[in-house]
């Protein structure tokens, strides 16, 4: 079995016994999802990619009090998380999200009639609109929660709270996002029609 | 909780989510990364990890023989485990030109690749491509001169030990930072025993073997120059 073939359980364990190698493979199995939670918090790819890299340096310093058998990817994030919030602080706290739906006119939509997908790129628009508009910390539960698709306990590192706490400011966000959706001329109908 | 609809248009969004490139961290974090390990528990020693190099020296006129029984004194003196030697009568005509170092990639993609992570030799900096053959990864460098830096980890079942000729005619021993090596200044070809390729030529080229692993430098003709250039590979 070669390294990249190992289990990340066992990469952990090699990287906190000095294997450098191990723990490369575990930066270039997670730098993805690192990079982009450290963007959607701070709003400044360069910033993400120094908040993803410093975040990479302090979780292998810290694998000596990484438990056994837990997961590494919500150790990672949490980490990286706060590295990404720390340059958000030091950057005036910059209020950005990604650039979402309306920059991929056929996302999705690839054997739709020209009017259906015309329809769903307006719809994406509107709710990613809509998105853009909420509180941060809205925004970024759901942004993690469905635009990187992470796990609640994940999310829970990445926002340091609780899973409890997730759950509720999930529910509280969509409520919000809801609401914004009906105050907009152009709101998605609950059956998916503008 | 929200409604499906607004969920499932939530989720929609993310195959249509634009996102900055991905940096590749990995060279970046791996050099940075602090002594000792974070957990002080002993590493565990090195697995005995062979890689077969296959070197068919060129400049000799003399026909193929093999030597089975030397095999072991020489390059086991020269400290090269996981390398072979044959001697053949002029194979240069029949190597092929081609290197075929395999697919061009990123860094991140050859480390998941091949399996480990490569060493970036200091002296040369970021390669200008990087490529992944099997568990064989190859820098290409433009500056300052052409030059070729390839590194495998192989498996002991891997390693060839047909035609073994005596080398020290032709090949000089050196040390890289206190780890085995030798200079070949005459043309030569090799093949990586994970590979499926012909015999590729080669010009001047230093191998090594560190840390269960076997490296290769083609083009630099000095043993100097390519010695200090082995030794920034850490």
């Amino acid at each position: 079995m070669t390294l990249a073939e190992t289990s990340e359980d066992d990469l952990v364990s090699r990287s906190r016994h000095g294997d450098r190698e191990a723990y490369g493979l575990l930066v270039a199995r997670h730098q993805e999802v690192a990079f982009r939670t450290a963007y959607v918090i701070c709003g400044d790819a360069t910033e993400a990619q120094d908040a993803a890299q410093e975040g990479f340096i302090k979780t292998y310093i810290s694998l000596a009090r990484f438990r056994d058998g837990a997961p590494f990817r919500p150790w990672l994030l949490r980490i990286v998380a706060n590295e990404a919030r720390n340059r958000r602080r030091s950057a005036g706290r910059r209020e950005h999200l990604v650039a979402l739906a309306a920059a991929q006119p056929d996302a999705g939509t690839a054997s739709a009639s020209a009017e259906v997908a015309v329809l769903a790129r307006e719809r994406r628009a509107t709710l990613a609109a809509a998105l853009g508009r909420l509180a941060a910390d809205h925004r970024e539960v759901l942004v993690l929660r469905y635009l990187l698709d992470l796990s609640e306990q994940e999310c829970a590192a990445v926002l340091g709270c609780r899973l409890g706490t997730v759950k509720s400011r999930h529910a509280r966000a969509l409520t919000r996002l809801r609401a914004e959706l009906a105050d907009d001329p152009e709101e998605i109908a609950p059956d998916g029609h503008a | 909780m929200a409604t499906p609809d607004l969920s499932h248009e939530l989720h929609a969004l993310r195959p249509a989510t634009t996102w900055p490139p991905t940096p590749d961290l990995v060279a970046t974090v791996v050099a940075r990364l602090p002594q000792p390990a974070p957990a002080a528990a002993p590493r565990r020693a090195p697995r005995r990890l062979a890689i077969a190099l296959l070197v068919a020296l060129l400049a000799t006129p003399t026909a193929a023989f093999a030597l089975p029984g030397p095999r072991h004194a020489i390059l086991d003196a020269l400290g090269l485990r996981h390398v072979t030697v044959e001697r053949r009568a002029a194979p240069a005509d029949s190597a092929a030109r081609d290197p075929h170092l395999g697919d061009r990639t990123t860094l991140a993609a050859a480390t998941r690749a091949a399996g480990f992570v490569p060493r970036i030799p200091e002296a040369l900096g970021p390669p200008s491509r990087v490529y992944v053959r099997g568990t064989t990864v190859t820098f290409a460098y433009n500056k300052p001169k052409p030059l070729l830096f390839a590194q495998a980890i192989g498996r002991l079942n891997h390693i060839s030990l047909d035609k073994v000729i005596a080398v020290e005619a032709y090949a000089r021993a050196v040390r890289v930072a206190g780890a085995p090596g030798m200079f070949l200044a005459a043309p030569h070809a090799y093949r990586w025993s994970d590979a499926t390729g012909p015999l590729v030529r080669s010009g001047p080229a230093l191998i090594w073997e560190r840390g269960g692993r076997v490296f290769r430098l083609e083009g630099e003709p000095s043993i100097a120059r390519a010695v200090a250039i082995a030794t920034s590979a850490r």
